[in-house]
């Protein structure tokens, strides 16, 4: 092999677990509970302050930054979170030799974010050759060397409709087949579903996934300081790392968005963390509201025409531009998909709702 | 206070029983009643409210507990209220139950059968808010449990009440005991030369791609030789029971297009759940 070995002494953030043993991060009881009536809460303090008129200060004493500013004080991670990690979790075992290691295949479950592009960057560092679904309908073929290779998004490789799973199938079955090593990652919604649809369990071995990040590995990943921001109400750092661990749960994507979204500056000049405000309800007709995420979620994102194609009501679309208004999705190009910043509160309107959950909980 | 005239024997038992109207403390009574009805209220509000917040795995056993406290408060305003009116000794009470059990036995038999089931229903549970049950020829949601009557709400938005007396006589059937989900069937009649091994394995997918599928539970395709053809039944979970009408309509139209794909003519087809 001759691929060029990024930098390895970088420390990790996290490390591999199997994915049977993925705990994410979570707050004691009355936090949990606290968590579920926030809306609740917040609406009893207003009306607390309303009738003794107290001036809340978030409203009156906190502004939010420039984006100028907010550069400034939280810089952008260095370098893209995973990149060491997934060196130091597969790299020696790609470089191994296929005839020496008994498995040449590995599954790599993620939470959704942006780990799929950390996993194309890595190998395309490394000179791997990486097999991305250019569409979902399309069958791929993989190169005939046996050379390693890495597929960074399973859930692109398929959609949830009749028909829809016979191109994954007969992928997976390529996979299994191929003579080189292969990483093959998939997000933690999809896999759930191919669980169930295409036995994916059976077929494949068992998953991996990365632990969450604790409140020590977001500080270190944020690159945060201390002396640059004050913290809300004057927290200890850990708690309010601890804090942003809990409502991020643990993945950098979105730990990095509220971080950005949370910082307020107070009136004297001091620039503090706030909790980044709720997002507004669901549009009215909340049952197609949580089918579109859901659907989002189980594809990591689709085209609006996908998006249509798999709701048996004819306003996806429609529903989509609802959700965006409300801060809810994204919608870049034709491409649908969750926001980061949303996420968590997604994953808990599905759950509670009834809806499968992924396996990363 | 003996007397020798029987009439008067009774009135003056009967005053013995029930206290004098002076010695009545009307207001607690009041007090104790409007506190009851405020509770139940409160809690006919809260409960629910409670239920929508939780996750969907304890929405029903939240709903289950309305009326559980609604007959513990129940029963505990009736046993302060009663002392308050009544003289209770063993003597008071033997005449009381005589009077009850004739006034009860004649006049309330059908409204004391009924709150009997219903205190019996609320420990038994054949039903509870958030069901899904079937009696006689109606079908719906459980919305409400009382002591005498529970509600249903059917498919069509009619609300039918029904009396716990009927538990005695007649089946009741449930289908989802508790569980949020339950198991509903689309029915595909075929006929005409057709691919059976290859339809039974499309009608899976047809399940599995529904985005109503709770796909922690099994996909079943049951397929039977009838005198005309072959009766399909593809039998799945919604993630949500109150789905299962939309959920059943996707799987039909869906499995309807994958019939004649795999060559079969499709008759009429029977929506329905649990088969």
């Amino acid at each position: 092999m001759t691929a060029a070995t990024p930098d390895t002494d970088a420390k990790g953030l996290t490390s591999l677990v199997a994915l049977r043993d993925y705990s994410a991060p979570s707050g004691e009881a009355v936090g949990v509970l606290r968590e579920m009536f926030r809306p609740e809460i917040k609406s009893a303090g207003n009306f607390l302050d309303s009738v003794f008129k107290r001036k809340p200060k978030a409203a009156a004493e906190m502004f939010p930054l420039s984006e100028d500013e907010i550069s400034t004080l939280a810089p952008e991670p260095v370098g893209r979170a995973y990149i060491p990690e997934l060196e130091e979790a597969y790299g020696s075992w790609l470089d191994g030799d296929k005839d020496e290691d008994k498995t040449s295949l590995k599954v790599l479950v993620y939470p959704p974010g942006d780990m799929d592009t950390a996993m194309s960057f890595w190998a395309q560092e490394r000179g791997l050759q990486c097999v991305a679904a250019t569409d979902r309908h399309t069958e791929i073929a993989l190169p005939r060397d046996g050379s390693a290779i890495v597929v960074p998004a399973l859930h692109k490789h398929f959609l949830r409709q009749v028909g829809g799973l016979n191109v994954l199938m007969k992928f997976l079955v390529s996979l299994m087949d191929h003579n080189g090593k292969v990483l093959l990652g998939c997000n933690s919604w999809a896999w759930s579903y191919l669980k169930a649809a295409a036995n994916v369990e059976s077929l494949l071995p068992f998953p991996e996934a990365f632990k969450p990040l604790d409140a020590e590995a977001m500080q270190a990943w944020l690159h945060v300081s201390g002396a640059n921001v004050v913290l809300h109400d004057r927290q200890s750092q850990r708690d309010t790392f601890k804090d942003l661990s809990i409502r991020s749960q643990g993945i950098p994507s979105v730990a990095w968005q509220m971080w950005r979204q949370g910082l307020r500056q107070e009136t004297d000049g001091t620039v503090v963390l706030s909790v980044v405000p709720d997002l507004r309800g669901l549009p009215d007709d909340q049952r197609q509201a949580r089918l579109v995420l859901q659907a989002l979620l189980v594809h990591g994102g689709l085209k609006t025409a996908e998006l249509n194609s798999l709701m048996p009501f004819g306003t996806a679309a429609e529903m989509a531009v609802a959700l965006e208004r409300r801060g809810y999705v994204d919608i870049s190009g034709s491409v649908v998909s969750v926001c980061p910043l949303a996420y968590p509160t997604v994953r808990s309107l599905l759950l509670t709702a009834g809806f499968n959950s992924d396996d990363l909980s | 206070m003996n007397s020798d005239n029987p009439v008067e024997a009774t009135q003056e038992t009967a005053r013995e029983v029930i206290r004098k109207l002076d010695n009545i403390d009307f207001s607690t009574i009041v007090i104790i009643a409007v506190a009851a009805l405020a509770l139940t209220w409160v809690l006919r509000r809260i409960i629910p409210w409670i239920a929508h917040k939780v996750p969907a795995r304890y929405r029903l056993i939240v709903l289950g507990m309305l009326p559980i406290l609604r007959l513990v408060i129940t029963v505990l305003a009736i046993g302060l209220i009663v002392p308050e009116v009544v003289n209770l000794t063993r003597d008071n009470l033997i005449v009381i139950g005589g009077a009850l059990g004739v006034a009860l036995g004649f006049g309330f038999k059908d409204l004391i059968s009924s709150i009997i089931a219903g205190v019996i229903a609320i420990f038994d549970k054949p039903y509870r808010p958030g069901d899904w049950v079937k009696v006689g020829d109606d079908y719906g949601e459980v919305k409400n449990v009382g002591l005498r009557a529970f509600q249903m709400v059917t498919p069509g938005d009619d609300i039918v009440t029904v009396t716990h007396d009927r538990v005695w006589g007649a089946n009741i059937s449930n289908s989802n005991d508790g569980a949020s989900t339950l198991m509903c069937v689309a029915q595909f009649h075929v006929s005409g030369e057709h691919d059976e091994e290859r339809l039974c394995r499309s009608l899976r997918e047809v399940a599995l791609t529904s985005p109503y599928l709770n796909y922690a539970r099994p996909v079943k395709v049951v397929a039977a030789e009838e005198a005309w053809g072959m009766r399909y039944k593809l039998r799945a979970y919604p993630f949500d029971a109150r789905d299962q009408f939309d959920f059943v309509t996707d799987m039909t139209i869906r499995g309807r297009e994958t019939v004649k794909a795999c060559g079969g003519q499709s008759g009429p087809v029977s929506l329905g759940v649990a088969d």
